[in-house]
């Protein structure tokens, strides 16, 4: 698909990349020096397949190589395999990512043809249980994706951190007097939250080539010096390290002008 | 307009830095908006960096005093429109055709300099210069079109399409296939 070509490193003379752990996603590969992948989201109900399946197609078309659709139901996860048999149909090939939240271990428990048709599975460690559920649930995610051979993301949001994390990062800061602004205790929540989580995903029998990890916040004030150096210091903690990812961050409006402002 | 401007401005820093395999740009649409944005989005900020091609891209200037006429605006528009409509196909039969630049401009100032420094560009003429409207192929003047919006469109139009036609190779159905 458009330049994907295998072995690409053209641009790393200009933009040297991190090194990263290459990750297939379906017939797409993610990191390990490929061409940085463009991916999107529908935002239609999940269990309406032909909603679903048109904007699927929308996407792909202009550009997106990768989608990601919620399943957030039953129904959503029933429907999984048949919108991915209509688009493949349709000629169209994009791996398809689902995006679990709270239910995750259930939904892909209950609906196995869901998860084998999916090509990753997105998971929010911020929400995929709480106390000791939490490291039981995320693990039969993993373990599943094992199973199906399937790589997993980390996803971080720091909408929807994992909230102990937080308070017992919030306590220590008072604690032993660090001095941290509410903002950096976040975003280093948002760090260890991700390598905790891979370190969890790595036990429960994925490859470092099966994970991606990323880190999204709506407050990128200062970006150069919170998430990018959290980036930083996860290398330095962690190197070699997984995959990394990153979202952008929820806004509005119209295109036009991006390469203008890019590029100042 | 502030979530792609948001984006750009913490995704542009962290992707000159290197960091980055895989890009997503959250854009909350207005009810009932394309959602196609967010798509275009990430490629744009990918090609504004130098880091992926997806498409030709056309430099436009911004119009000031000196362009009271709209005419470039309306082109630079148009020949955008055309590129987006054409791509899904143009991608499937040409190797590198997402590379081509195109310029599209109001005046004497800046016109014929971007015009020269792009595949195809088209210097139009700004308030009180002659109506003529000089097209550069790779940096060498080509022709001079002249006429109403409507004949330049169709003009200018024709002369991308046999550029492509000429430069790009054509791809086998054994490549277009495996894309």
């Amino acid at each position: 698909m458009l330049t994907q070509i295998e072995g690409f490193d053209a641009v790393a003379s200009r933009h040297p990349r991190r090194k990263t752990y290459g990750v297939k996603v379906g017939h797409v590969r993610v990191g390990g020096g490929a061409p940085i992948v463009v991916q999107s989201m529908t935002n239609t109900d999940t269990a309406d397949i032909q909603t679903t399946l048109k904007q699927t197609l929308e996407l792909a078309e202009a550009g997106s190589e990768i989608v990601r659709w919620t399943v957030n139901v039953p129904e959503a996860a029933a429907a999984v395999p048949e919108i991915k048999r209509r688009m493949l149909d349709a000629g169209c090939n994009a791996p398809i990512i689902g995006d679990f939240h709270y239910n995750g271990h259930v939904l892909l428990t209950k609906y196995p043809e869901c998860a084998k048709a999916l090509d990753k599975y997105r998971i929010n460690p911020g929400n995929v249980g709480a106390g000791q559920r939490r490291d039981e649930q995320f693990s039969t995610i993993c373990k599943i994706a094992v199973d199906n051979g399937k790589p997993v993301r980390i996803g971080v949001n720091g909408g929807s951190l994992n909230q102990e994390l937080v308070m017992r990062k919030m306590q220590e800061n008072t604690d032993k007097n660090l001095g941290k602004e509410s903002e950096e205790i976040i975003n280093d929540c948002m760090v260890l939250s991700a390598l905790q989580s891979t370190e969890l995903a790595l036990e429960s029998g994925l490859r470092h080539d099966q994970i991606i990890i990323s880190c999204k916040t709506s407050r990128p004030r200062d970006p150069h010096h919170r998430v990018p150096r959290s980036f930083r210091e996860d290398r330095t903690a962690a190197a070699p390290g997984p995959h990394r990812s990153r979202d952008g961050h929820e806004g509005a409006d119209l295109v036009g002008g991006i390469a203008g402002r890019a590029s100042l | 307009m502030k979530g792609q401007i948001w984006s750009a401005a913490s995704l542009g820093v962290l992707l000159y830095e290197g960091i980055g395999d895989t890009i997503r740009i959250s854009l909350t649409p207005k009810p009932g908006g394309d959602r196609r944005e967010e798509v275009y989005a990430a490629c744009e900020l990918l090609q504004a960096l130098g880091l992926r091609s997806f498409a030709p891209s056309v430099t436009a200037c911004p119009g000031c005093g000196r362009t009271t006429s709209t005419t470039f605006q309306e082109l630079a528009e148009a020949i955008q429109g055309y590129i987006r409509d054409s791509m899904p196909i143009w991608k499937t039969q040409y190797e590198g055709v997402e590379e081509m630049t195109l310029a599209v401009m109001g005046c004497i100032v800046n016109g014929p300099g971007e015009s020269k420094a792009a595949n195809i560009g088209i210097s139009l003429p700004g308030t009180g210069e002659a109506p003529r409207c000089p097209v550069y192929i790779d940096g060498q003047k080509d022709v001079t079109l002249e006429g109403t919006y409507d004949e330049l469109a169709v003009a200018f139009q024709a002369l991308v399409d046999n550029y492509i036609a000429r430069k790009y190779p054509r791809k086998t159905a054994e490549v277009a296939r495996a894309r």
